[in-house]
């Protein structure tokens, strides 16, 4: 029962990584060569192969993160310290609107992830009455 | 010593396990809202009961297997299925049912000890 709470911490470390990303996506968004980075998740699997769904259940892991892979935005300011042989910029391809509604389903998950917190907890604490 | 034991406090705490390996698993499908290809999962009430009461007197040492039903709902892009509003819902409601179910141990308990104090008169 009391896993249930491990689980629901690792969404939450996992949200909080997301948003750090997305932080730092936005702070580099006129950073020349910088390329947008995202996370990837994956849950967490049990090691012994015929594990039940609930062993299983510990929750979600950042595998990793990954980087944009689309072409730089070519912005012309040949006065720019950086700019290229054509008087061309490399600035990244951040879009603000495109991170500001993963901030917010970054943040509603965490909020889901609080609520199962807080239901466990009622759980956990009602079973210590009987 | 049977007595104190009896089909409803065995019942009631198969019915408790019930509630409390719904809410892990409910707490996994949550915790991985955003993971891609993850599939939500869950047990049903029936299959729950029908376990716990087939069990009941057999002593072959080995529980009916608990199926897992995996949602068939339309995945997203990323073939994840979890659905955070439905999980939310299903969390609460699970929440209640092992509210009630505490409840009802509580009180069969207390028929209990009620019974043994008042044979003492």
């Amino acid at each position: 029962m009391l896993d249930a709470l491990r689980t629901s911490g690792t969404g939450l470390l996992a949200q909080k990584f997301r948003m750090n990303l997305i932080s730092q996506n936005l702070a580099n968004a006129n950073t020349t060569g910088y390329r947008r980075k995202d996370v990837i998740f994956g849950a967490f699997e049990s090691f012994f192969p015929f594990a039940s769904a609930v062993e299983s259940s510990k929750g979600v892991s950042v595998l990793g993160m990954t980087e944009d892979k689309s072409d730089y935005q070519m912005i012309y300011d040949p006065h720019h310290p950086a700019a290229n042989g054509e008087g061309y910029v490399e600035m990244p391809n951040i879009d603000p609107v495109v991170e500001m509604v993963n901030l917010i389903t970054a943040s509603r998950a965490y909020e889901a992830n609080l609520v199962a917190i807080s239901v466990t907890k009622s759980m956990a604490l009602k079973s210590t009455e009987i | 010593m049977k007595e104190f034991f009896d089909i409803t406090t065995n019942l009631l705490s198969k019915a408790l396990e019930y509630t409390e390996t719904r809410h892990r698993l409910l707490s996994n499908n949550i915790a991985n809202l955003d993971t891609p290809n993850y599939k939500a999962v869950d047990l049903t009430f029936e299959d729950a009961l029908r376990r716990a009461v087939e069990g009941e007197g057999r002593r072959r040492g080995g529980k009916p297997a608990l199926v897992f039903y995996t949602s068939n709902a339309t995945p997203d892009p990323d073939g994840n299925t979890v659905e955070i509003e439905e999980q939310v819902m299903k969390m609460i409601e699970n929440n209640i049912l092992h509210h009630s179910f505490v409840n009802l141990i509580k009180m069969k308990f207390r028929m209990l000890e009620s019974a043994i104090s008042e044979s003492r008169r």
